[in-house]
């Protein structure tokens, strides 16, 4: 394990002496009558690659493009390196954003598009070239830079939109869906790029995305945003494991959801009557009081093919096998446990797919240990 | 299949026909030897040459030629920003009024126009001293009221095509509004006004109405003249003329349709 004063530097979020980088606090911005920003606080600390995740609507966006000052906030403050920049209009930020379009210039060339930025600081022709020849090196473009943006791949066009961005070493970096307009492939080769070339500058990076396995592989801590407000800021592990909200626990990967209600509790175990017919035995860090209404978040490949079924059993549920996601790697069974509920289960798939013991139509139990879910109220 | 690809062919041919073959005739007799228009007599360009030393009618092509570049230009400017206040400051106050005055004058029966505008300039002189009499600049200020709003149709078009991200990003960079509008918008939104430009010329050449109403003496633009002279009876010279001017406005639509064509891809890219 490190020490903590490392694992501070590492998690500065963990350091209660830490200053923030950027502050947002109590932001809001409404359009007419729509809150699409509600009542916003958050803190980002240097050198984090944070991701602002969330379903289309959600207030992401917008509240991204407050940052960069192309929407003013209806109230609240904004702080980046402790000064308010609130008022401060998009042109004057010490920041830069990439679109998710990537609105590069189509009459200029890749070269003018990377200079543009500089041009308007009033750079030194010489530096200027110098900083162009430095970033287009950087992202590995230096031989395109004579080419207008419509004679490029969509790989490329996101490379110089991030060294137009990059070109005027911003104290921090927005990135509206970085990676939503390139394919499958080469948006998973780009997304360790990304984070390499985070880590190798050192920028703090702010983006915006939809896609959870995104933001689940590039931040180094994600905000979950519903309807305008932020649910959750954590860790993509903790995230995963230990959501807050259903809301949550569903947005990012997959689920199984059990409601029920608080029966015995001591210490950090409660036992719970779920709406199964059955008893759950859980750890739960928050204890609820006896009574409360409840639901059990578990994750999939947390349940196991139970060998000791007992038809009391807890945390134990049979069903019959109704589906199968074959994935390669591994398959999603769905199993029906009673008329109105579906469970579902990964197992990684160790033998190939004809030698799988679980077929369609079979009965099978699963089991979950107690520490291997959480406790969920809203 | 072949059968009726050849009857398509067909009835595009009887339509071009139908568009252009008084336009073709014309041509031909403008090399027609005979004075009588319509009686073919042997091929000669001496109507061409005749033209040359017809100062009136010279004057009256340098006159038109001059309002319908002033007239352009400024119609490109107004018609510029009044397509920037419809497209980028969204629902101010009046604009529902401030478009539907706007395109007015393309459907105004230009009698009305021309007839209105006389007043205006009568009245003016009266009062304030200004436009001093009718003549260049009673036409093209008439001009420009038409003209903007097809210039203002043009560019709006093409300005709400525009992706605003670029605009956002120039800003981003560091680019004041103003320096975003002449490095970004402007290049970007170019071939419209080149088009419009283009438009509101040829519009303003061969305007014969509105002009009537408002020009005065010693200010006849070339449609008053050919028509004038075509109520005295034609002469060949005015097909020479007319050929000039078909000559002139092809190369000039050829070459705009090549530019925007040229556009195309980069309107869309990003």
């Amino acid at each position: 394990m490190t020490n903590p004063a490392e694992r501070r530097k590492l998690e500065p979020w963990q350091d209660p002496k830490a200053a923030p980088y950027v502050r947002i606090d109590h932001v809001t911005k409404k359009f007419g009558d729509v809150y699409a920003v509600d009542d916003v606080s958050l803190d980002i600390f240097q050198g984090e690659f944070f991701s602002l995740l969330g379903s289309s609507g959600c207030g992401k966006s917008t509240l991204l493009r407050m940052l960069a000052g192309l929407e003013r906030p209806s109230a609240g403050r904004i702080y980046i390196d402790g000064a308010d920049v609130t008022d401060i209009p998009a042109y004057s930020r010490p920041v830069n954003m990439m679109f998710q379009s990537y609105a590069l210039f189509p009459h200029m060339t890749v070269e003018q598009n990377v200079e543009f930025g500089l041009k308007q600081d009033r750079m030194p022709r010489k530096e200027r070239a110098e900083r162009v020849g430095e970033m287009l090196a950087l992202l590995q473009i230096s031989e395109l830079r004579r080419r207008k943006p419509d004679q490029l791949s969509g790989g490329q066009r996101q490379r110089v939109a991030l060294a137009r961005t990059l070109a005027k070493h911003p104290k921090l970096l927005l990135l509206d869906e970085p990676l939503g307009a390139l394919d499958k492939r080469l948006r998973e080769s780009a997304q360790f790029e990304l984070v390499n070339l985070q880590e190798r500058i050192g920028i703090t990076f702010v983006t915006v995305t939809h896609d959870q396995e995104e933001a689940m592989t590039m931040s180094t801590r994600i905000a979950v945003m519903n309807a305008g407000q932020i649910l959750q800021v954590d860790t993509p592990t903790a995230i995963y494991e230990y959501p807050e909200y259903r809301f949550v626990a569903d947005f990012i990967g997959l689920v199984n959801l059990f409601d029920g209600r608080v029966m015995e509790t001591q210490d950090d175990q409660v036992l719970i009557e779920s709406s199964l017919g059955r008893r759950l035995h859980m750890r739960d860090l928050h204890p609820h009081a006896i009574g409360t209404p409840v639901t059990v978040a578990i994750r999939p490949e947390k349940m196991q093919i139970c060998s000791t079924y007992q038809e009391n059993g807890i945390n134990q549920v049979k069903g019959v096998v109704e589906d199968i996601a074959y994935l390669g790697d591994v398959s999603i069974y769905r199993v029906r446990v009673s008329p109105e509920m579906l469970v579902e289960m990964t197992l990684t798939n160790v033998h190939p797919r004809t030698e799988q013991a679980l077929t369609w139509g079979q009965e099978v139990a699963m089991e979950w240990s107690p520490t291997s879910g959480v406790v969920l109220t809203e | 299949m072949n059968r009726s690809r050849w009857k398509l062919y067909l009835f595009l041919a009887v339509g071009l026909a139908f568009l252009y073959i008084p336009v073709l005739l014309l041509v031909i007799y403008s090399f027609n030897e005979s004075r009588l228009v319509t009686v073919w007599s042997g091929f000669s360009t001496k109507w061409y040459g005749e033209l040359l030393h017809n100062r009136q009618l010279l004057d009256a092509a340098w006159l038109s030629v001059r309002i319908a570049a002033t007239n352009a230009t400024f119609a490109v400017i107004l018609g510029t920003l009044a397509a920037n206040a419809l497209v980028r400051h969204g629902n101010f106050r009046g604009r529902t009024g401030f478009q539907l005055l706007l395109t007015a004058p393309l459907v105004m029966p230009e009698v009305i126009t021309g007839l209105s505008l006389l007043l205006l300039f009568v009245t003016m002189e009266h009062t304030v001293g200004w436009p001093a009499g009718r003549g260049f600049t009673t036409i093209t200020i008439a001009h420009i009221t038409f003209s903007t709003a097809f210039v203002a149709v043009v560019v709006r078009s093409r300005l709400s095509q525009m992706d605003r991200s670029l605009e956002e990003a120039a800003m981003d960079l560091g680019a004041r509004p103003l320096r975003v509008y002449m490095s970004i918008t402007l290049p970007l939104i170019a071939p419209a006004l080149l088009s419009g430009w283009l438009l509101a010329f040829t519009l303003s050449l061969d305007d014969l109405v509105i002009s009537s109403f408002v020009a005065g003496p010693g200010s006849t633009t070339l449609p008053m003249v050919v028509y004038s002279s075509v109520r005295m009876g034609v002469s060949p010279q005015i097909n020479a003329l007319a050929s000039i001017v078909v000559l002139i406005v092809s190369v000039a639509v050829l070459v705009a349709g090549l530019l925007s064509m040229r556009q195309q891809p980069t309107a869309k890219a990003n």
